[in-house]
């Protein structure tokens, strides 16, 4: 007895039975591999496609919505020194917009139809540029609005008041003066909120407000969104309520990261069940080797030996499927992203081109989570495996 | 010669309910060099016998002596450690493993015992020539008949240099022909290597080769004969059980 001699640790012998298992038994081999491949395949293309969805969420949100919005100091209604607040925030770098801008409720009667909005006045060309207003048109020109007292309309609007273009609605408003405006056209964006609003010129709505050169918020957009928190802080320095995106809607994210949870919670799934197909893989194995097994315990393999052989064999079992899964999965993603296939809803006014956006962190993290699942699949044949009666499992 | 086995009192009671004696105070002692047969009915505790003199199976009662080392209460992976380094196994059938070609099964205790591969291939290698393999190093189990399959059996069991080789019904599953081969083959690698061999067997002709033959029934050593000259002269123990 040579006690104290620590016990080998070369997986040498391990892998050499594992690796022969996996070679010559090239039907259960394929199964396995198979069925963790497309699980992980199934994985990479979905998650594609959510990073995809969340691309062009966000490019909508970030097109329409302020990325900061700066609002009067505390306890004023109005920013008054607006301009120099503007010349301000043009030297924050990255700065790709700013629209100085002057909301009130107004209430807009056509005949005999009346209808509460939002009637908001802005520099026509700054105002597109944060809100793309342009590009939503449905009917008439945008820049019209850039002289006279004429107003666009959301689609909402136009259809309750039953009004169009070239006809005059009257706004109105407790505080305010009656004022003509001709309708000079209509948008629709989609949203609901926004198709109920109606645009001015700056002008018209100061005039109309009658409260002078003042405005109640600054909308601006930035070259990179994810920018906003910074550039928000900077402006609050100055003592104006600066918020960005994030605080203003933080519906956003958190609606998102609930759909990311619980997608990734059907897609642990998925692995999970594919791994119970290594598990029987690796059950069928055993019961297949018992003689074998019994036979490398006689030849003097020890019981962890024993169970390493099957944990080994799991493992790159796992791992071989979720490679060629995660590739296969990547060739997938990049194929249908190449056929820009495009979606159409009713309610939006242009049609949405899917993107197929792969992670390369999934690429590598989905093959390693199977190969860790696999092993934890192994462990019940691995752990029966080493406890078999060498004399019992001799006999066959 | 030195003793190689010393088993003392030995017993083995299986069953929780019903209980079955199947080795009832067995006394043996296995001399280095020897060509020991066990023999006896179906029953008899033969195989029994056998896994425990080769670590397989643990006794109820007794001890058990290797090289002059109790290991009577070692642990698993000591007895593991032993098998791999002290005993060799042949069974009736051949339990290659059937993925791996001649070469490799052979190796395969060397490696267990942590050998370098290319070390092992080459030890495998003379083995395989030794038993009249050498132009079937290639092959895997399948491809190779009872008798041969066996003969790569017997190299794997003398890889590791063992003690003691332990042959349960090593013939049982050959013709006539093959195994007056494989025992042609242990009585040669005996003489060459003084190599000591256990054997159960039901063939009394192979039994009658041997230097020793013990006759056991229901657990019990009823005979003992020692080959003197040609023939066999019995024991006291013999006369005394019949």
């Amino acid at each position: 007895m040579r006690p104290g001699v620590p016990e080998k640790v070369d997986p040498l012998l391990e892998l050499f039975v594992a690796m022969k298992h996996i070679r010559t038994r090239k039907r259960q081999t394929a199964l396995a591999v198979g069925a963790v491949g497309l699980a992980v395949a199934i994985i990479i293309v979905f998650r594609a496609v959510m990073n995809g969805s969340i691309e062009i969420f966000f490019d909508l949100i970030f097109e329409l919505a302020p990325h900061v919005l700066v609002l009067p100091k505390e306890g004023e209604e109005y920013i008054y020194l607006y301009k120099t607040l503007i010349e301000f925030i043009w030297t924050i770098p990255g700065v790709a917009a700013v629209s100085p801008t002057l909301s009130t409720t107004a209430t807009l009667s056509f005949e005999d139809e009346v209808e509460n909005v939002e009637l908001t006045g802005g520099i026509p060309a700054e105002m597109n540029r944060v809100m793309s207003l342009e590009k939503y048109m449905i009917e008439g020109d945008f820049y019209a609005i850039s002289s006279g007292r004429r107003a666009i309309l959301g689609e909402g609007v136009a259809e309750k008041l039953d009004v169009k273009i070239g006809e005059d609605v009257v706004a109105s408003f407790p505080d305010a003066k009656t004022m003509n405006l001709v309708v000079a056209g209509v948008f629709r964006t989609g949203i609901e909120e926004w198709d109920g609003a109606a645009y001015v010129s700056l002008n018209t709505a100061q005039e109309f407000l009658g409260e002078g050169d003042v405005i109640n918020y600054i909308n601006i957009h930035l070259d990179d969104p994810y920018q906003a928190d910074v550039v928000a802080e900077e402006i609050s320095a100055l003592g104006y309520d600066a918020d960005s995106w994030r605080t203003l809607f933080p519906e956003f994210e958190e609606s998102l990261a609930f759909e990311t949870f619980s997608n990734n919670l059907i897609l642990a799934l998925v692995l999970l069940i594919a791994s119970f197909g290594i598990a029987n893989v690796m059950n069928m194995l055993v019961l297949e080797k018992t003689r074998e097994v019994g036979m490398l315990m006689a030849m003097g393999t020890s019981q962890s030996q024993i169970r390493r052989i099957f944990l080994i064999e799991s493992g790159i079992l796992g791992l071989a499927g979720g490679t060629a899964g995660s590739l296969f999965g990547y060739l997938v993603s990049t194929y249908l992203h190449s056929l820009q296939i495009t979606v159409t809803n009713p309610s939006a006014p242009q049609a949405i081109v899917i993107k197929f956006l792969v992670d390369p962190f999934d690429l590598i993290a989905f093959p390693l989570l199977a190969m860790a699942l696999s092993i934890i699949a192994g462990v019940y044949p691995a752990h029966k495996a080493s406890k078999l009666d060498p004399v019992i499992a001799l006999r066959g | 010669m030195s003793n190689i086995i010393e088993i003392k009192k030995l017993r083995k009671v299986y069953g929780d309910g019903v209980e079955l004696l199947a080795l009832d105070d067995v006394d043996l002692t296995i001399k280095e060099g020897e060509v020991l047969a066990i023999v006896g009915p179906s029953g008899s505790g033969k195989s029994t016998l056998l896994n425990m003199i080769g670590l397989l199976d643990t006794p109820s009662d007794g001890e058990i002596w290797l090289k002059g080392q109790n290991i009577t209460k070692a642990s698993p992976k000591e007895r593991a450690r032993l098998r791999n380094k002290e005993l060799g196994f042949i069974f009736q059938y051949h339990h290659l493993l059937p993925e791996f070609d001649a070469v490799e099964n052979v190796m395969m205790p060397l490696l267990i015992a942590g050998m370098d591969k290319k070390e092992a291939r080459h030890r495998a290698i003379t083995l395989l020539e030794e038993v009249g393999l050498g132009d079937r190093l290639h092959n895997r189990p399948n491809q190779l008949s009872g008798g041969q399959n066996q003969r790569v059996a017997v190299a794997r069991a003398l890889a590791g240099h063992p003690s003691i080789v332990i042959g349960d019904e090593p013939t049982g599953n050959l013709d006539s022909k093959s195994s007056d081969m494989i025992y042609e083959l242990l009585r040669k690698l005996n003489r060459q290597m003084n190599q000591t061999f256990i054997l159960v067997t039901h063939d009394m002709d192979m039994a009658e080769k041997t230097d020793r033959i013990l006759r056991l029934v229901d657990g019990r050593i009823v005979c003992e004969m020692r080959r003197d000259g040609d023939g066999f002269v019995s024991q006291d123990v013999c006369r005394q059980n019949e």
